[in-house]
């Protein structure tokens, strides 16, 4: 999809509150979020960019627009894991940018993190890099609760194994 | 250090570290390491996937449209000559497991398996174990038990559903026997049990389960073997307790692997 602009926003959005300032406000955010799930700059990007195009499109019914961006943002990682996995069954290659020039605990937690299944890593990135709750969490994985907390626990279970 | 502390303090700079080193095109005004950001979803109108289908008002409903899901997935997998089934096996015999006497659990009550399991958590467990017994046991039958006596009490929703897959069996002329490693090994895992199930129901509870299927699939008449492929699912269960029995109402296997692997190797995380 091509780049977003923010001026594809209804007019009278340029102040703080429209579409221009939640774009300012959150693509970084957003950005730094998707890249924690996908793994790669360039997918994160891409999830990012298609998902300030759906606000934007949707502007004018969005009530909480800040909340539909995260949801979108979250979901399209979801859909960049799912298809990841499938490329990865068939061509047994891993995805992800070369990571040499990480430091090497950052290098381990990424792949703590890669080693994950998809709902286990959303759950995990959402509550230690989000703070979201139990019940957001839910929402988004469309699970229960406990679910939740037992995702949460496995993932912190397996991932205290690899970075032993 | 412990892990959540690690994630807390180190997730922000790793985010940043990969934003850095990948294709050099963010820009964007990027956050300080420390921010927090802002949690707030919109739910309504959300962004649907294929994933998202259910509310978790209607988690029932749902859980039994899962489970017919799985057990016709089951049925069409048993059919093909090439890959093994979903269901579980087990020996010819009836199991023998009792449900477990009549608990009142207390409110909002998380239980983690460590030591010493709470013994709601033991009941769960042990009815997630009569659940699968019976449902093998019903697969293994040559001569299937129409009436799904074994069930009794021990599935709500998913017996139903099981039925079907039990005649489907019987109409093929196939059944699952156990093999050279028995019928099955399973495994609980996590069990959360929560004291308000709702109207008419003391308590609920989900947990997490891995089984190692070693079943057999074969013709009963000539004893040919269609698939004796060995698989591991990880599972998801809901229970609710109504008047002291506990009953699976939803079951979904949330991961498969080929052979003994994935939730297998993690023993200590299945410790039930």
């Amino acid at each position: 999809m091509g780049e977003v602009s923010p001026h594809q926003a209804p007019a009278g959005d340029a102040d703080a509150s429209g579409f221009d300032g939640l774009f300012a406000r959150e693509r970084g955010p957003m950005l730094r979020l998707a890249v924690l799930m996908v793994g790669s700059a360039e997918s994160a990007e891409d999830v990012v960019q298609d998902a300030f195009a759906s606000v934007s499109v949707r502007w004018e019914e969005l009530e909480r627009p800040g909340g539909y961006l995260r949801t979108t943002v979250v979901n399209g990682c979801r859909m960049v894991l799912r298809r990841r996995e499938v490329e990865d069954r068939h061509e047994g290659a891993l995805s992800g940018p070369a990571v040499s020039a990480l430091p090497t605990h950052l290098v381990e937690l990424r792949e703590a993190l890669t080693g994950l299944s998809e709902r286990q890593r959303i759950a995990i990135v959402m509550r230690y890099f989000a703070d979201a709750s139990d019940v957001e969490i839910a929402e988004l994985l469309d699970c229960r609760q406990s679910t939740v907390r037992s995702l949460i626990r496995r993932g912190l279970s397996s991932m205290r194994k690899e970075l032993a | 250090m412990r892990i959540e502390e690690q994630l807390r303090r180190e997730l922000p700079a790793l985010a940043d570290a990969l934003l850095d080193t990948g294709t050099g095109a963010v820009a964007a005004p990027v956050a300080s390491p420390g921010d927090v950001i802002e949690v707030e979803f919109e739910l309504d109108p959300r962004p649907r996937t294929e994933e998202h289908t259910m509310t978790k008002t209607r988690w029932l409903l749902a859980g039994v449209a899962a489970a017919v899901i799985l057990v016709i997935v089951g049925v069409v997998a048993l059919n093909n000559d090439d890959e093994q089934g979903l269901d579980t096996v087990d020996t010819p015999e009836a199991p023998t497991a009792t449900v477990a006497p009549t608990t009142t659990v207390g409110p909002a009550t998380t239980v983690v398996p460590t030591t010493t399991p709470a013994p709601e958590v033991l009941e769960v467990a042990e009815q997630i174990r009569a659940y699968f017994d019976a449902r093998a046991a019903d697969l293994a039958a040559p001569v299937p038990d129409p009436d799904l006596s074994r069930f009794s009490g021990r599935a709500g929703g998913p017996m139903q559903q099981h039925q079907g897959a039990v005649q489907g069996l019987y109409e093929q002329g196939r059944a699952i026997r156990p093999g050279d490693q028995g019928p099955n090994d399973l495994r609980v895992g996590f069990v959360d049990v929560e004291g308000d199930g709702g109207v008419d129901v003391e308590a609920s509870a989900s947990a997490v389960a891995c089984e190692v299927n070693y079943g057999v699939l074969y013709e009963v008449a000539t004893g040919n073997v269609v698939n004796d492929d060995v698989a591991t699912r990880e599972f998801e269960i809901l229970l609710v307790q109504v008047e002291g029995v506990w009953e699976v109402v939803f079951i979904e296997a949330t991961e498969q692997w080929d052979g003994e692997a994935g939730c297998a190797l993690s023993p200590t995380d299945y410790p039930l």
